[in-house]
């Protein structure tokens, strides 16, 4: 990225300028789609110009300065009839304070406002791809198997009800903040697990999503900085991507934790993952959700060095978590990890209690480790009902591969 | 007799048919005394539905139900009896693509407040909250924890209310209008659509929706039911 050629600062710039480029019109001119209209042809123009004149000086102040000169002739050439209405609203003011200023918190404002909870989730999520990572309505429908049309929609309706709603633009403050910055958190770890664990297609990781994801949190930490759980969350996606690599076979399948060749493993993301962890140890006063999901993850990295995972202090992890969330997914999570710690029965005892409720109930990772679990019990005609169980429900091609390379295995062996 | 009149608009038939301007009507309901004030509702993908389970408050995106027509403006009216009222609601255009739900006032629900009313606030978004609360909660709702007079009294301090209604849900005391190919259409009581009645309307002024938001969570219909913020077209 440091290749000092124009496209290698531009790409950087883009990384580094967009949501802030896009905050603080947003907050000059109250209207989303002028900001990100002339977020858009600052880049565009940015990369022609750069070609042909060389890199500024100063790309972010270059980028703001005409990105505020587009919002600015859109709003004299009355483009945007709204934008007029809104300038016209602030007295005028609007126009005269497009000022090339940074003001801190606008990404942070601006990060709350995309999250917000009288959003549709899919909005939420769409609405903080394009405003704050700068992704294309092609890239975000891509990225979710939509349309375009669809997505495009989606986020014209997301700003009409920010605008016409009163949906407020500003970081909560006291008693909200807490809630209000769980759903960030939700928003964000969404956009990660989509990049990470695709929920459908082909894929395995969509790492274009988990890097967006990433980068954002690290941006909201830098913002937050003392918040436990949004470090805690830095700390969970790196140390998930440090095995992205690792997690996909060469035929495209998905290759289970204790198969991965840990040789394959980023040992500069597992650093990161660990720094952003004891940031998090150190500010929390008792420890959260994410900052205990951090803690698991680490707890599988640290493997590399010792050679062996701490299970036991793993389904512990577990233990706290299901005290508090009832998702039955972490239940599930937490009979598996059980069951590596004090062998396989004891974690089919805790899957003979789950229910399986909600999104269970149509996914296949509960028959999927009921059978891990059987297979490692040795009792093999079951593991293979259990896996041919799960093989009816799941939804992901590499998960399709590596449930019939299982059922394989344990329909060869001796039951 | 005061009523409040709910217009409800067929989207399908609103994309297809013409009607005429609403201000001859509103203008008719001047002259006579009997249109008290009203307002047109921003579309309903800007509604958020506000409810209040375990202490947790939670939001939906959205109205509370899909009904064919949607609620897209309010009217309160001022009439001798409902007939009255009617006369006057089948002669909103609106008729033809949609139905004018008219609706008594409960006129003694609330106590009327003790002493000088706190003035309004002079800026802000305009909200329309619609009552609804769910039928199998309603019956556990107590004297005290249904009562909404605490609440009244409390957006009477903060200078936020412009005005609420309960209404009455007998077939008697309201009716919904619609007009088909020059003909009238009267059924008698509340809008039949959907189980869940809208009970009652506020008219809440906030800084912004998270304002409208905490103020609507306050309120017991929250808690035994739902209640769909609605911001009123500006101007």
């Amino acid at each position: 990225m440091t290749d000092g050629t124009p496209r290698g600062a531009l790409t950087r710039a883009f990384a580094d300028e967009w949501g802030r480029i896009v905050a603080s019109l947003v907050r000059t001119t109250g209207d989303w789609a002028l900001a990100e209209d002339a977020a858009q042809e600052a880049f565009a123009t940015a990369a022609t110009t750069w070609a042909r004149d060389g890199i500024p000086r100063r790309p972010g102040a270059w980028l703001t300065t005409v990105a505020r000169n587009r919002a600015l002739d859109r709003i004299r050439r009355g483009a945007t009839e709204r934008s007029v209405l809104a300038a016209l609203r602030e007295g005028g003011e609007a126009v005269r304070e497009l000022e090339p200023d940074d003001v801190p918190d606008d990404r942070l404002r601006l990060v709350f406002t995309c999250c917000h909870p009288a959003l549709p989730l899919e909005a939420r999520v769409a609405l903080t791809l394009r405003t704050l990572c700068g992704l294309t309505v092609e890239e975000i429908a891509h990225a979710f198997g939509t349309s375009p049309a669809a997505t495009a929609k989606r986020l014209v309706r997301a700003r009409q009800k920010i605008q016409r709603a009163g949906i407020p633009y500003e970081v909560p403050s006291g008693a909200a903040l807490p809630a209000r910055l769980n759903g960030v958190i939700a928003v964000l770890y969404l956009l990660f697990t989509e990049g990470y664990a695709p929920s459908d297609g082909t894929a395995v990781v969509r790492p274009e999503l988990s890097g967006e994801a990433i980068r954002l949190t690290a941006v909201l930490a830098d913002l937050m900085p003392a918040e436990p759980e949004v470090l805690g969350l830095l700390a969970l996606e790196h140390f998930q991507d440090s095995r992205r690599s690792a997690r996909t076979a060469d035929d495209g399948s998905l290759v289970p934790l204790d198969e991965q060749d840990r040789g394959r493993w980023s040992t500069v993301a597992i650093a990161a993952g660990e720094q952003a962890l004891a940031a998090a140890e150190r500010s929390a006063a008792t420890p959260g959700f994410m900052l205990r999901q951090a803690r698991i993850a680490a707890l599988h990295a640290r493997s590399l060095g010792t050679g062996r995972t701490d299970h036991a202090a793993i389904a512990t992890e577990y233990a706290a978590l299901v005290v508090m969330s009832p998702a039955p997914q972490l239940a599930l999570a937490r009979a598996v990890a059980v069951g590596l710690a004090e062998g396989p029965a004891a974690g089919l005892a805790l899957l003979d209690e789950l229910e399986p409720t909600g999104a269970l109930r149509a996914s296949s990772s509960l028959p999927a480790a009921r059978a891990d679990l059987l297979r490692r019990a040795a009792r093999f005609p079951e593991a293979a009902a259990a896996y041919r169980a799960a093989l009816d429900l799941v939804r992901t091609e590499p998960e399709r591969a590596f449930l019939e390379r299982r059922l394989g295995e344990v329909s060869g062996a001796p039951g | 007799m005061r009523y409040v009149m709910l217009v409800r608009v067929d989207p399908d038939l609103a994309a297809t048919t013409t009607v005429d301007d609403v201000d001859p009507w509103v203008g008719e309901g001047t002259r006579r005394g009997l249109r008290l004030d009203g307002s047109p509702l921003e579309d309903p993908s800007t509604a958020t539905t506000v409810r209040v389970r375990d202490g947790e408050v939670l939001l939906t995106d959205g109205p509370f139900a899909e009904t064919k027509e949607i609620v897209a403006g309010y009217d309160r009216l001022e009439a001798p009896d409902l007939e009255t009222a009617i006369d006057y609601a089948s002669r909103h255009p609106v008729a033809a693509i949609g139905a004018l739900e008219v609706r008594q006032v409960w006129e003694d629900f609330v106590a009327e407040r003790d002493g000088e009313m706190p003035p309004t606030r002079g800026d802000g978004i305009d909200y329309l909250f619609l009552h609804v609360p769910e039928p199998a909660l309603l019956r556990t709702a107590t004297r005290e924890t249904g009562d909404p007079t605490p609440w009244v009294r409390s957006v009477e301090e903060q200078g936020t209310t412009l005005g609420g209604a309960r209404l009455k849900d007998e077939a008697d005391a309201g009716a919904t209008v619609r007009s088909r190919k020059g003909e009238l259409l009267i059924s008698r009581g509340p809008f039949a659509e959907v189980a869940e009645q809208i009970a009652g309307i506020d008219l809440i002024r906030a800084a912004d929706l998270d304002e409208a938001i905490a103020i609507a969570a306050a309120h017991p219909t929250a808690r035994i039911g739902a209640i769909e913020v609605r911001p009123l077209v500006a101007g």
